[in-house]
């Protein structure tokens, strides 16, 4: 199969670059491991301030109908384990397709923080709990803790919730090597205040609420009561880390102990939770392996190692291009704009037509505007993390004049 | 607090700090040393942890590129598929 343009990954930025590419008469193919078309879209479910309910399922659909009205072909349930210039792609059990342009939009990975006995089956990743629940519509369990708190653990909270499950409260991950400051009650109100204003979930707004100065975050941490606030019938234990996951061979319990309000442990006071599941949250990370050909850079803002990119997200490597949350986290809405401008900007490269051009540029300024108007908030720094991409970018630019290994 | 970091090969967090207090210190030192990011995985799960763990021990910033880079091929695959040495499937 020889093609255009070859996609990897069907998320919300894979399809959004596919539809557009199909649209100025190109041929392209999407790839994804995965049995249906939408990635993480599949699983997403919230209620949105201001464009009411966001059914992910639902608009993976709509946006899978409208690629394969315009002629995208679709290439489910396949692994890519290399793409070689040229561009080949060689997936797992199937025939190599041949490619002028490719783009990877293969998403981010969890990261997801150890906590003794965390290997024990029971234990799961929240975006794997998130999966398993709205996807595959099995509940992980019929009592479950929570580790780690950040807008996926309230999403999924709730979710878990809908299904039936038992919440007994969403903690602290234990303070040590993996988790500092998102172990400490203080920080983690000061941080939750940063999404207080729009936040498209009930619990974001009220736990954002909270703080959104420096002094409340110190009194709310002092006075957060040590039970735990109930949002919903879900407890938001501030005030307690779990420090392990006990079983056998199985997840059976949780041990949670209390904290001082600067979120140091207090001394006995361990106490035993009986649960059958708990699912960690620790955060998302762009997964990059099938672009490590690339050129990349560490960028804490945007999760860690990205791809280096331009802003019409071009790659290091020739006709590579990526977009998505591997060029950083954030939610779907960017991710598809995104998509768009990469597809805009492989059309102008190949065309050179100026009017194609005029299109990149406004692009690049919707992605900019959908940014700003994000509810959720992944990475709170992203707008500086951009920054330093781009200055990365030119940087990388520059020097590539100088050794002439201009592209 | 001690825990699983590598499942593939059961390496133990306590297993990487002592390596790195003995002078292991880069990710490519620690997977020799400790057979972390050896297993059939490749790293996809602790090479994330093993950055956080080194940075950590060492007081210093996470290096500027990926400790171990990932290699080709990116997932489990098939001895058949690599035999077919980029030729057609069936």
């Amino acid at each position: 199969m020889r093609m255009d343009v070859a996609i990897i990954g069907s998320g919300p930025a894979g399809i959004n670059a596919a539809i557009t590419l199909a649209k100025k008469q190109k041929s392209v193919v999407v790839i994804d491991e995965q049995g249906k078309v939408g990635g993480k879209l599949i699983g997403q479910l919230h209620e949105d301030p201001k464009d009411g309910w966001w059914i992910g399922k639902q608009i993976a659909e709509q946006m899978k109908r409208e690629a394969e009205q315009v002629g995208v072909i679709f290439l489910l349930q396949r692994e890519v384990w290399a793409i070689e210039p040229g561009w080949s792609i060689k997936m797992s059990g199937h025939e190599d397709i041949t490619a002028s342009y490719v783009i990877v939009a293969t998403g981010a990975q969890e990261n997801p923080t150890p906590v003794p006995g965390w290997t024990l089956p029971g234990t799961l990743a929240i975006g794997a709990a998130q999966v398993l629940n709205n996807y595959e519509r099995v509940r992980p369990g019929k009592r479950i803790a929570i580790i780690g708190v950040d807008p996926l653990a309230f999403t999924v909270a709730q979710e878990l919730k809908l299904a039936g499950a038992d919440i007994v409260g969403i903690y602290l991950p234990p303070e040590g090597l993996f988790a500092t400051e998102k172990a400490k009650p203080q920080s983690t109100i000061g941080y939750l205040s940063t999404m207080a204003h729009l936040a498209p979930n009930p619990w974001l707004r009220l736990a954002g609420s909270m703080a959104k100065h420096h002094f409340i975050q110190k009194m709310g941490s002092r006075f957060y009561p040590k039970a735990g606030m109930k949002v919903f019938g879900v407890p938001l234990r501030l005030r307690h880390s779990i420090i392990s996951i006990e079983g056998t061979d199985q997840v059976e319990a949780i041990t949670t102990v209390k904290l001082s309000s600067e979120g140091k442990a207090v001394k006995n006071s361990e106490e035993s939770i009986v649960v059958d599941a708990v699912c960690i949250s620790g955060g998302l990370v762009p997964l990059v392996e099938l672009a490590s050909s690339c050129k990349t850079v560490y960028i804490e803002e945007l999760g860690g190692y990205v791809p280096l990119h331009s802003p019409e997200m071009k790659t290091s490597k020739k006709n590579l291009y990526v977009c998505g949350n591997i060029t950083g986290v954030e939610g779907a809405k960017v991710a598809m704009e995104q998509g768009k401008l990469a597809a805009l900007s492989i059309v102008y490269k190949m065309t050179g037509d100026e009017q194609l051009r005029e299109e990149v540029r406004s692009q690049k300024e919707e992605v900019n505007r959908i940014r700003a108007e994000a509810t959720i908030t992944f990475m709170p720094e992203i707008m500086s993390g951009r920054k330093k991409m781009e200055q990365m970018w030119n940087e990388y630019v520059h020097e590539s004049r100088d050794t002439h290994d201009i592209r | 607090m001690d825990c699983v970091i590598c499942r593939c090969e059961e390496v133990l967090l306590s297993d990487i700090v002592r390596a790195i207090e003995d002078g292991y210190t880069s990710h490519r030192e620690i997977k020799l040393k400790t057979r972390a990011g050896m297993g059939i995985c490749q790293g996809r799960t602790c090479r994330l942890l093993l950055d956080q763990v080194i940075a950590s021990v060492s007081q210093g910033p996470v290096p500027k590129t990926i400790g171990i880079a990932p290699n080709v091929p990116i997932r489990p695959i098939m001895l058949g598929d690599l035999a077919k040495g980029g030729g057609k499937a069936k």
